[in-house]
């Protein structure tokens, strides 16, 4: 019988000091990492619109149900003039294999600006290729996605990111085409 | 042993890929591009030093019976902790290897250790073992990827090493069954080599 209470005792003691520890750490690093995922975040508005100052971006986010299955979240982008000139969208793509979470600038006619990924969990080698500067530029400036090439290797993973824009564009010209107009 | 030897075994006679086959999940996961095997090779390295000194340090407070799910709970904590830390201070590392940190606690080279070595070695000569089978491990992994990032996707370190598309990359490396059939040769060429060796000190004595 003391054999055992002194097992279980040690065990109590370690696991104890660990999740301690892990409470310790974690208490530590939540900030800098919240603050490093938003980083990310505006670093790749930045990348998509260069012309933007990024404080515009924290006041103006807007949350919208696009369908049952996927909440698309979307954020005005303004100049200096405080001219709206486009949206960034967060996609989280569809049927990828694992993840794909990017954003993608839509200017205000419509046209695709670029786009930036957040968090790519595919498999590394093959769904990765999505991560291409090509793939990514072949995007610029269309309207419509349907003539973007996959990348062989890749197919699944291009179709998804691909979806994810053809619906941030299709939110688009449903309920914010036209500019500032729809919004008020 | 003296402490060269107990770093060499990692590399050469004790060398957790080729010679304990052990670990062989993340190898033969992770091993698609050179960038991927120096990040997972380091990460490892890391937790395996951090695990072997601590296991090292309270192998004596440690009944026998529960020595698994103690060295477990440790490793645990010390991949969470290497997880965290690197998400909020070195974001971009973190981006590159994210997925495969938490691999690391089911990596049975660590528990190998924590079982074969630790348990039983000073914190020191541990210290040592941990240093040289991460070097180990490194190196093997390192090997199999350059393999399988040249004929798989014609890069090396991301770099294209084939201009002008004179040969045209096998994709069959970069998916699974080119991981078994790189692994597999691998370790037919350093066996064969192996045993010549032997083979060659047994006739001079």
């Amino acid at each position: 019988m003391k054999k055992y209470i002194h097992l279980t005792l040690v065990l109590f003691i370690i696991a104890f000091l660990s999740g301690f520890l892990m409470g310790v750490v974690n208490d530590l690093t939540k900030g800098p990492i919240a603050e490093a995922q938003a980083r990310k975040l505006a670093n790749g508005v930045q990348e998509i619109f260069k012309e933007v100052n990024l404080d515009a971006l924290k006041d103006e986010n807007n949350t919208v149900k696009l369908d049952d299955k996927t909440l698309i979240e979307y954020y005005l982008i303004y100049n200096d003039d405080e001219e709206l000139i486009g949206y960034v969208f967060y996609v989280d793509a569809p049927n990828a294999y694992k993840a794909i979470q990017f954003i993608v600038g839509i200017d205000i006619n419509g046209k695709v600006r670029g786009l930036s990924y957040l968090n790519v969990e595919e498999t590394p080698g093959l769904g990765t290729k999505v991560k291409g500067d090509s793939f990514k530029e072949d995007f610029v400036g269309k309207d419509n996605v349907s003539n973007v090439d996959i990348i062989s290797g890749a197919t699944k993973s291009s179709n998804a990111v691909k979806n994810g824009v053809q619906r941030a564009l299709d939110y688009f010209n449903k309920n914010l085409k036209g500019g500032t107009n729809n919004e008020q | 042993m003296n402490n060269k030897e107990n770093f060499l075994k990692g590399i050469f006679s004790e060398n957790p890929v080729f010679m304990l086959v052990l670990g062989m999940c993340p190898v033969l996961a992770i091993t698609t591009t050179v960038t991927n095997a120096l990040g997972m090779g380091l990460a490892f390295t890391f937790v395996l030093i951090m695990s072997n000194v601590i296991i090292s340090l309270i192998r004596k407070f440690i009944p026998n019976d529960i020595r698994i799910p103690a060295y477990i709970v440790v490793i645990a904590t010390v991949v969470t902790i290497v997880d965290m830390f690197m998400h909020a201070y070195a974001f971009s590392l973190y981006e590159s290897l994210g997925i495969f940190i938490p691999l690391i606690v089911v990596n049975c080279v660590v528990l190998g250790r924590a079982e074969a070595f630790a348990s039983k070695n000073g914190v020191f000569a541990s210290f040592i073992d941990a240093l040289g089978m991460g070097a180990g491990f490194t190196l093997s992994i390192t090997l199999i990827s350059t393999v399988r990032e040249v004929l798989g996707s014609g890069t090396f370190l991301g770099i294209d090493i084939f201009p002008f598309d004179l040969v045209q990359p096998a994709s069959i490396f970069v998916i699974a069954p080119g991981a078994f059939i790189t692994l597999g040769i691998l370790l037919g060429i350093i066996n064969t080599i192996r045993f010549k060796r032997a083979k060659k000190a047994q006739a001079k004595e």
